[in-house]
């Protein structure tokens, strides 16, 4: 019996619990396996991959929990969660915040290059007639015709880096508004200042050279490939109009897609202010239409600007590890193109998915898919981030 | 801010307070003054007593002669006089065994002599028969605890040693409650911190903050021969109290053999419901030093205590439930809860016990005797403690990382000599004592990095660690020009961890840190000297001088996470000086007379401007304050009636305000800090008066019953004025507040064989001005209406049972049971002025009560360890598990706050302008109704109402939780 007692009394005083948890959040990610990363109601694009493959990189315009910035580069993991800033000494704390956008990530992992928006015009008008009355013409979307782009930098530094200056930087001017503020206003809506008015496409996207010296990325009008250092880039020769580029992991392409350009028409249109009598100002703008996502073309070249060669009809496109096949959106899902061949395949379950980016492992697939769910803030649906098995 | 010297005082945000220091080397000429100044004289209070008697011869009833008569285990000794009568003198309270030896007689040894602090403990007739021959002692009982002391004239209450190791408690304090008249640290209806502690004779108090933090020492109940509560009629060696006298007899190691004690208790093992996270190990051990010479003895003792739940006061997290709520908040909630859309939100966390409250406690304690002659003895204590816990705030707990804490360090160090000549024809000592003692104390944000220590059952090794303490602490001169936050600090906000998410921000503090930090430390240089004469009739007659240096620093910062906000420091140097005459005279006939008279003076060593808005103002010298305190007593019994006695008492008492009520004050009890009050370097005195009455008789030899009518009028005492938030125009302390307390007590001994008992109830109404009074924002001024209201400690009615079996109850058995009942009735919850028609409509909150049992069993020797012996123990807690609330909305009535209430602080929380998307680190779950991955605007303002109800949680508002111990114990 005092056996039996001792023995119960020594594991009775040997042990040992724990106090209670302290409360936390329950993870809203486990479990869910969809595939959708990103639940934004404004419009998320542009996904890479970390040089992990844990966590895909992408830009978005902020959203409640996040620093009021026009414009973010975050991280969010590959199974979902939480986004957070990816470097967060450059967007964190911020008395105003800076706009980043389009992100890309060198093949070594270790650096990033973006794009900071640092003079871009705001809407001036609450809405734009045009052409002014009573002379009869084509009515087009305002709300793309007169937001600019007006300039950026684009900025390298590492990806994990907590400082707060930059390994290399470059300024980059877009093309489109001239004139000032008093009425003489010339605007000319390139394709590409539609493509980032209308869907926030970041068409400017860099993209690293494998080995790591040389950025390409779009000013809108042309390509231009930046030493990285060097204070100028050079125009890509054959690249007018060329958006998202993307460098083949061999080195010997660059992809981009071209929006298509249509006949310019111009008006002369009035700008007006909720509530005003008066148009605040009356301007001329040349347009390019039509315009949608699906109008554009898949083209290939080399780095130097020979061998310009059309894949068909493609956007964003994005290259298979043997830099053979390309990735992009067509007929409104996406596709595998050869360069080799016509031969191009249809992406299962990847409706409506646009700016793809592949894993370096080439398992999975992140990309931009549109919802065309209309939300308080993108009255004319947005993008959202998915991942699919690849 | 101005610097004198190596000393200076600090600033009050932009005002400055002008506190004039003294330089050091001032201050060691004037501490060698005031010692060598006190060496001819004595000391303070009284934790010995003396012994009387008379041996007489069996068989012919005449008095013996140089009777040899000593204590066990102590020095003392004495031989009996002509007539046979003795007296020992100087005896430390507490059971004493007297051993009697004559030659030609059979030795007595009379056990278990009840010694009580400042009396006279009376043996009758002591027989002894002749023997021819040497034999053993003849053990005999003395009368053990006396159920009626017709000579005593005060009322107090005593817990030996051996009662105090079986009753369920695990600190002293919880002693004091057994005590009638104590209820809840209010001793008969007194503030908190009306009282004073006398350890070992030196009286002790935590001066600088008594009334918000209490003693700040403390001692674990194995290290104590006795505990002895004085709550009325205290004697002139006792001062600095209005309510009451706690007066503790440490234990001495013993000097014929080695006794250790080695015990661990826990509830580890206890099924959820029942368990709190308690893990207690005591270690004491005494024994001979026999290499210092014959009596010299060493006592250890050291309490080690891990806690998951500091404050056990809490019934666990819990939240609202409709039958907490009245009527409308009820439906409201029920709603909620029935609606598929918000369900999820109400009451997303709650556990058993309360995150964020983890803790410990230790005591080490050492004792050194050693008589330095026949006549001359020495001893020396050391006593350190260490409490640190976290503190649970509403605010704070979905923070993961940043909560608040505490930690409170105390040290004592006293060195007593003391002369004693002990003759038959009286006893003399003589003593001197110094002593000192550092009382510190951190309030601040906890590392986080305290946590990943060791620790063992909940006990942390080493001290938590805060963020920023060693910034707080240095220089402040360094601090202030430095202008920085405290490193570490940040501020509050976030809503990632949150259940709601948006709905809780501002009410839930989810990143940052609590922002205040503050400290104090107080040091206190104690020399006494006493002198007292026992006469074999009773009587004793005592005389003593004090004087007390204090160097005290506070430290309070609200703001500490702002880089240029202003801390609050102090650095100053009060003192106190006491002194006082006592006669307790005792006739032939029975009557007991008490004459004492004390003085006592203290300045707050600060110098300060008239008027802080204008800096021309005259600079204002505080000077020394005096009170003089009569006292009186007497004591007798009733003619043809032994077994009745009745005393009276008067005696007028003081004491110095807490010393931070010199300073200002910016930092309230919660993090709500606009509660600002200006420091009064120049307060006086709180006063008071205290008359009581009482009857005491015996029925029959085991039941003793005794009632005591008291009424106690304080005036003086310190008063808060609030004014909220109005920076630079708060209140002053001043002493308006005053109240008066009238009881009722009774009390009841009873003993059987195996069985003693002792019950009390305390009937008492205590009213008065207080600052604490709600309408006391509107009573500014020099003339405040004195209107007098039931006080917040008003307890009315308190109960308290001990009940002691077996071998608690002084029986050689191997099973002891100790029970223990304390009971209250509640806090007044509405209080009309007195004058009021609507007076009778004061409502109370509910009684509350608990019952503890501590049991155990002897199961003898271990093996291998002949004189090892080992118990095994349970301890229960509120074993009724009575569900006590501890307080109430004072505006309903309940638990629960209004509908209203919810609905104002609902509406007040944000709603997200947008919506937010899943991955955004404010998305919470429990808020996307829908789970498409979109906390709209509108989801978010339904879990406002869920993020109020929440924020009143009635956490902290129950008793003492249930809960089951079980324990080991060995001796050897």
């Amino acid at each position: 019996m005092r056996r039996l007692i001792v023995i119960a009394a020594v594991a009775a005083l040997s042990a040992c619990r724990e106090g209670p948890d302290p409360f936390v959040v329950g993870n809203p990610f486990e479990g869910d396996g969809s595939g959708q990363l990103t639940f934004n109601g404004r419009s998320d694009h542009a996904p890479v991959w970390s040089s992990s493959g844990d966590s895909v990189y992408y830009d978005a315009p902020t959203f409640p929990g996040l620093p009021a910035a026009k414009g973010m580069l975050l991280s969010v993991p590959r199974e979902g969660g939480f986004a957070r800033p990816i470097m967060p000494s450059v967007q964190v704390g911020l008395h105003t915040p800076p706009w980043f956008a389009g992100i890309a990530i060198s093949r070594s992992g270790n650096d990033a290059a973006f794009m900071e928006l640092t003079d871009v015009r705001d809407q001036e008008f609450d809405y734009i007639i045009c052409p002014m009355p009573p002379f009869p013409g084509p009515q087009f979307d305002s709300a793309g015709s007169h937001a600019f782009l007006k300039r950026a930098v684009l900025r390298v530094r590492p990806v994990n880096s907590a400082a707060v200056t930059d390994a290399a930087r470059l300024i980059v001017d877009f093309a489109g508004r001239t004139g000032d503020n008093t009425g003489a206003i010339t605007v000319v809506a390139h394709p590409f200042h539609r493509m980032f008015d209308l869907d926030g496409v970041p068409f400017f996207r860099p993209s690293w050279s494998p080995d790591g010296s040389r950025i390409v990325y779009s000013d809108g009008s042309n390509l231009r490939v930046w030493t990285v250092g060097q204070p100028t880039s050079a125009i890509l020769p054959n690249t007018a109009d060329g958006v998202l580029p993307a460098w083949s992991p061999d080195g010997t392409w660059i992809a981009f897609s071209k929006p298509f350009r249509g006949t310019s028409q111009s008006f002369g249109c009035q700008g007006w202010r909720e509530g005003d009598v008066l148009p605040a100002a009356q301007f001329a703008t040349t347009v390019f239409t039509p315009y949608t996502r699906e109008n554009a073309e898949l083209l290939i070249v080399r780095p130097d600007g020979t061998g310009l060669r059309s894949l068909g009809i493609g956007d964003g496109p994005a290259w298979t590890s043997d830099s053979r096949t390309i990735i992009a959106h067509r007929d409104d899902n996406l596709y595998r193109i050869s360069i080799d061949s016509p031969a191009a395949s249809a992406i299962a379950n990847t409706l409506a998915a646009f700016e793809p980016a592949l894993s370096a492992d080439g398992r999975f697939l992140a990309f931009a898919r549109r919802i065309e769910t209309s939300t308080e803030t993108s009255p004319k649906g947005n993008y959202d981030i998915w991942v699919a098995p690849f | 801010m101005m610097a004198w010297g190596n000393s200076f005082l600090s600033c009050a945000d932009s005002k400055e307070i002008l506190l004039r220091t003294i330089p050091l080397t001032r201050l060691f000429a004037l501490f060698s003054v005031i010692a060598l100044a006190i060496i001819p004289s004595r000391a303070i209070a009284q934790t010995t007593g003396s012994i009387v008697g008379r041996i007489v011869d069996a068989t012919t009833g005449a008095g013996l002669a140089g009777v040899d008569i000593r204590i066990d285990k102590l020095p003392h000794r004495v031989a009996s006089g002509t007539d046979g009568r003795f007296v020992i003198g100087a005896v430390p309270a507490g059971e004493r065994d007297l051993r009697i030896e004559h030659i030609g007689y059979k030795p007595v040894l009379l056990t278990r002599i009840q010694v009580r602090p400042g009396r006279s403990s009376e043996v009758n007739d002591v027989r002894l028969e002749t023997s021819p021959v040497e034999v053993a002692a003849i053990e005999v009982r003395a009368e053990r605890q006396r159920l009626v002391e017709p000579e005593v004239s005060t009322t107090h209450e005593a817990v030996v040693g051996r009662e105090l190791r079986e009753l369920p408690v695990d600190a002293l304090d919880q002693v004091l409650e057994l005590t009638t008249g104590v209820s809840g640290g209010h001793f008969r209806g007194g503030r908190i911190g009306q009282e004073v502690y006398v350890v070992d004779g030196v009286e002790l108090k935590n001066q600088l903050e008594a009334s918000r933090e209490g003693f700040g020492l403390e001692l674990a109940p194995s290290s104590l021969e006795e505990v002895d509560v004085i709550t009325g009629g205290f004697g002139a060696e006792y001062g600095s109290a209005l309510s009451g006298v706690v007066s503790y007899t440490t234990r001495r190691g013993n000097p014929d053999e080695w006794e250790s004690r080695l015990s661990v208790n826990t509830d580890q093992w206890a099924p959820a419901s029942l368990f709190r996270g308690f893990t207690g190990l005591s270690l004491s051990t005494g024994g001979p030093l026999s290499f210092l010479g014959k009596g010299a003895t060493l006592f250890g003792d050291v309490l080690a205590q891990g806690m998951l739940d500091a404050d056990n006061r809490a019934r666990g997290l819990t939240c609202l439930s409709p039958e907490d709520a009245g009527a409308e908040l009820a439906s409201a909630i029920e709603n909620f809860i029935a609606n598929p859309g918000t369900s999820a939100l109400y009451c997303p966390y709650s556990s058993d016990i309360i995150p964020h409250q983890r803790g410990d406690k230790l005591i080490a304690f050492a004792r050194f005797d050693k008589p330095l002659s026949e006549t001359l003895n020495l001893n020396a204590t050391i006593l350190r403690n260490r409490t640190q816990n976290e503190l649970y705030t509403s605010e704070f707990k979905y923070n993961p990382t940043y909560q608040l804490g505490q930690r409170f360090t105390g040290t004592l160090a006293n060195v007593n000599a003391e002369w004693l000549s002990q003759k038959a024809t009286g006893s003399s000592s003589f003593t001197v004592r110094g002593s000192m003692m550092r009382l510190d104390r951190y309030l601040g944000v906890v590392d986080p990095a305290t946590f990943d220590g060791t620790e063992i059952g909940g006990f942390r090794p080493g001290s938590f660690k805060f963020i920023g303490e060693e910034f707080a602490r240095q220089d402040i001169i360094e601090q202030i020009s430095n202008g920085a936050a405290i490193p570490g600090y940040i501020a509050p906000g976030g809503v990632a961890n949150s259940p709601f998410g948006t709905a809780g921000a501002g009410i839930f503090f989810t990143e940052g840190t609590p922002t205040i930090s503050s400290w104090s430390r107080s040091d206190v240089f104690t020399a006494d000297v006493a002198a007292g004469r026992y006469t074999p009739g009773g009587s004793t007659y005592r005389a003593g001088f004090a004087g007390k240096l204090y160097r005290v620093e506070t430290y309070e910062r609200a703001l500490s996470h702002l880089a240029g906000s202003m801390p609050n420091y102090a650095r100053f140097y009060p003192a106190t000086v006491a002194t006082f005459g006592e006669a307790n005279v005792q006739t032939k006939d029975g009557m007991h007379f008490q004459f004492g008279l004390r003085v006592e003076g203290f300045r707050s060593g600060i110098d300060f401007q008239a008027d802080r808005s204008d800096f021309l103002s005259p600079v204002v010298s505080t000077s020394w304050k005096v009170s003089l305190m009569p006292r009186l007593g007497v004591a007798f019994p009733i003619p043809g009636m032994p077994s009745t006695g009745i005393r009276f008492n008067y005696g007028r008492v003081a004491q110095p305000p807490d010393f931070r009520y010199f300073l200002d004050s910016t930092i309230g009890d919660s993090l709500r800090t606009d509660i600002r009050r200006q420091g009064n370097p120049n307060l006086a005195f709180e006063k008071g008066s205290s008359y009581e009455a009482g009857i005491n008789h015996l029925f029959g030899e085991n039941v003793a019953l005794g009632i005591t009518a008291f009424r106690k009028t304080l005036d003086n005492l310190v008063s808060g004025n609030l004014q909220l938030g109005d920076v630079g125009q708060a209140g002053r302390f001043s002493t308006g507040d005053f109240g008066t307390v009238n009881g009722i007590e009774v009390t009841a001994r009873a003993r059987w064989s195996g069985v003693s008992f002792r019950a009390g109830w305390a009937i008492q109404k205590a009213t008065g001005l207080s600052s604490g009074n709600e309408n006391d924002s509107t009573r500014i001024g020099d003339d405040p209406a004195k209107t007098e209201y039931p006080l917040a400690f008003d307890r009315r009615h308190s109960g308290d049972l001990s009940m002691f079996f077996g071998r608690g109850a002084g029986l050689e058995k191997a099973w002891s049971a100790a029970l223990t009942t304390t009971v209250q009735s509640g806090y007044p919850l509405l209080r009309p002025s007195a004058g009021s028609a609507s007076r009778e409509a004061t409502q109370y909150l509910p009684w509350t009560a608990s019952t503890d049992l501590r049991a155990s069993y002897d199961f003898g020797s271990l093996p291998m360890c002949g004189r090892c012996s080992w118990r095994v123990v349970f301890d229960g807690r509120n074993i009724l598990n009575m569900k006590n609330i501890m307080a109430m909305r004072t505006n309903t009535g309940t638990v629960a706050p209004s509908l209203q209430e919810v609905q104002t602080l609902a509406n007040s929380l944000p709603v997200p302008p947008e919506s937010i998307p899943r991955e955004s680190p404010a998305y919470v779950l429990y808020l996307d109704a829908d789970r498409n991955g979109i906390i709209t605007p509108q989801e978010a303002q339904a879990a406002r109402f869920a993020a109020a109800l929440d924020r009143f949680d009635p956490t902290l508002f129950f008793g003492e939780a249930r809960q089951l111990r079980f324990g080991l114990e060995v001796a050897f």
